[in-house]
């Protein structure tokens, strides 16, 4: 992979998660009353354990793009959780080399009042991108998202097709070594989505390092070079996509239906 | 793509097991988010006054509101002596000060809570939220402290250059306050009743503190007790230096300097220990 010019990448792997295991307690809660309160049981609450990760250890190459498959609760949105740094694991260590940007819960930071305007600018902040940047890229945000007529209405007005292109535009265009996608494909029109990924194999071609959550199997084998097939907190697979793709497939049968 | 967006300056490599820096990276982690703290403040006070006929202009009729009815039960019903200075200056500064406090004090509170999705998905420094909170009231302060010299020029009250110490006591108060509302907005991510008894706490502070009264009225012998309360000198000292013209007593507002500081440290402190857990509990 070529060394974009001014990277800031450190030596050694882009990502790396050796051993990481990740404890949940999950919170049943039960009908309390006043009496439950006066015997000094306020909560009425009981926790069981949960290990969303059990164990997992791998490494992604600077400049690799890899697919993160598997079932709901495999453990792929708490991986992801773990690389951004918001959540630390409970054992074990993780390692990110370079500046990370992750499309994950697009336009959460919108402010339903704002302008689509103001937003760019908020949401562009939360995302650690200067002003000074955000105010050069406008007209090309506002482009990618197809919204220049609509930019001056409050988002709450918005579509939801609308709302999630404007998320997807501003969060795409920063330009981070490593990028954290979750599932964030299935936005706005057939149009879109092949300019969506048009815009993602651009900074694949720049170098960067990604990782992609997806249920959406054509766009892992649209993007990625390998898969890592998560499956109840632990690794099954590791390697090239079609092979992977069709482990995974063929778990569906051999296994049968869970929960 | 041409010119590339660089993202805001970041540790380049995050390693989970690295220790944490302490007081130093905290305080670089905050520096680097300045212009996100700034667009947060911006954010708040833009959104206080959408969809609203006034406006702008409640930030300065609230304090006037507030101060008329404080007049006419302090001034015609019981008597508060002020030593000289007319009631309505005299509670109108006393509010500037307090409003800030107590106005801070609340929204940082809600702060995390209110964008509780955003702090459960997304990764950038939660502390910019609270202390944009805090700045968003600077706005308000400014206002405040511009209708206070109106009316003190229309009761024939000339400005002081004693304001020139103003923005030192305010740095003070804003030390102070940012260091409890970092530690409320942490607190009430956990347990919703910080902000219930928020409310309660504030209310008896109020009456703790000199706002409404003059600080001459405290006993002589519980006055060391009232000291605790950083904001009995800096009400004080307010006075002094915007109605007056006399300097602050020196050393109260030094401890009052030192006790808003520890509580800045200690609530910063106790806001990055909780922080790992905030993805869960959002």
């Amino acid at each position: 992979m070529s060394e974009r010019p001014g990277s800031t990448r450190a030596d050694g792997p882009a990502i790396e998660l050796a051993d990481v295991w990740r404890r949940f307690w999950v919170q049943h809660d039960q009908p309390r009353s006043l009496l439950d309160m006066l015997r000094g049981r306020p909560h009425g609450r009981t926790e069981d354990e949960f290990w969303a990760l059990r164990g997992v250890s791998w490494t992604v190459a600077a400049g690799d793009t890899v697919g993160l498959i598997g079932a709901n609760g495999s453990g792929k949105s708490t991986t992801l959780k773990l690389l951004t740094g918001i959540m630390r694991p409970t054992r074990g260590r993780v390692i990110v080399r370079g500046q990370v940007s992750a499309l994950i819960e697009l336009g959460a930071g919108f402010h339903p009042d704002f302008s689509g305007r103001d937003n760019v600018f908020l949401n562009g902040a939360l995302l650690g991108l200067s002003q000074a940047d955000l105010r050069r890229r406008f007209a090309q945000i506002v482009a990618f998202a197809e919204l220049e007529p609509f930019i001056d209405v409050p988002v709450k007005r918005y579509s939801s097709g609308m709302y999630m292109r404007l998320a997807f535009a501003i969060a795409a265009h920063a330009e981070p070594d490593v990028l954290l996608v979750d599932e964030v494909l299935a936005v706005g029109d057939e149009a879109f989505q092949r300019r969506c990924l048009d815009r993602l194999r651009e900074l694949k071609q720049g170098g960067v390092t990604a990782i992609y959550v997806s249920h959406a199997l054509d766009t892992v084998r649209a993007l990625c070079d390998r898969v890592i097939w998560l499956d109840r907190g632990t690794v099954r697979y590791v390697g090239p996509v079609e092979a992977g793709i069709a482990a995974y497939r063929a778990s569906f049968v051999a296994d049968g239906p869970r929960l | 793509m041409n010119a590339s967006m660089r993202l805001a300056p970041r540790p380049i490599v995050y390693d989970s097991a690295a220790p944490d820096g302490g007081l130093p990276t905290w305080c670089a982690r905050v520096w680097a988010a300045r212009e996100l703290v700034w667009v947060l403040a911006q954010r708040d006070v833009k959104a206080r006054y959408r969809q609203s006929i006034l406006g702008i202009y409640w930030t300065v009729l609230n304090p006037l509101a507030t101060a008329a009815v404080f007049t006419v039960v302090f001034s015609f019903v019981v008597r508060v002596p002020t030593g000289g200075t007319p009631y309505p200056v005299f509670v109108l500064c006393g509010l500037l000060a307090w409003n800030f406090f107590a106005n801070s004090l609340a929204s940082a509170t809600g702060s995390l809570v209110g964008l509780s999705a955003l702090v459960a998905k997304v990764s950038f420094p939660r502390e910019a939220l609270p202390v944009a909170a805090v700045v968003a009231r600077l706005v308000d302060l400014g206002c405040a402290l511009l209708v206070l010299h109106v009316v003190m020029l229309a009761w024939g009250l000339p400005p002081r250059w004693t304001l020139l110490l103003v923005p030192f006591i305010l740095a003070i108060e804003g030390a102070l306050v940012t260091g409890l509302g970092l530690l409320a907005a942490a607190g009430n991510l956990f347990y919703r009743d910080v902000g219930q008894l928020l409310s309660i706490v504030l209310s008896l502070w109020m009456f703790l503190t000199p706002v409404l009264y003059p600080s001459e009225l405290i006993p002589p012998h519980l006055r060391p007790l009232f000291l605790l309360n950083p904001l009995v000198p800096i009400v004080d000292a307010l006075r002094r230096t915007i109605l007056v013209g006399q300097l602050p007593d020196g050393p109260e507002l030094v401890l009052a300097a030192a006790l808003s500081l520890v509580t800045l440290i200690g609530g910063y402190a106790l806001f990055k220990r909780l922080e790992p857990l905030f993805a869960e509990t959002a």
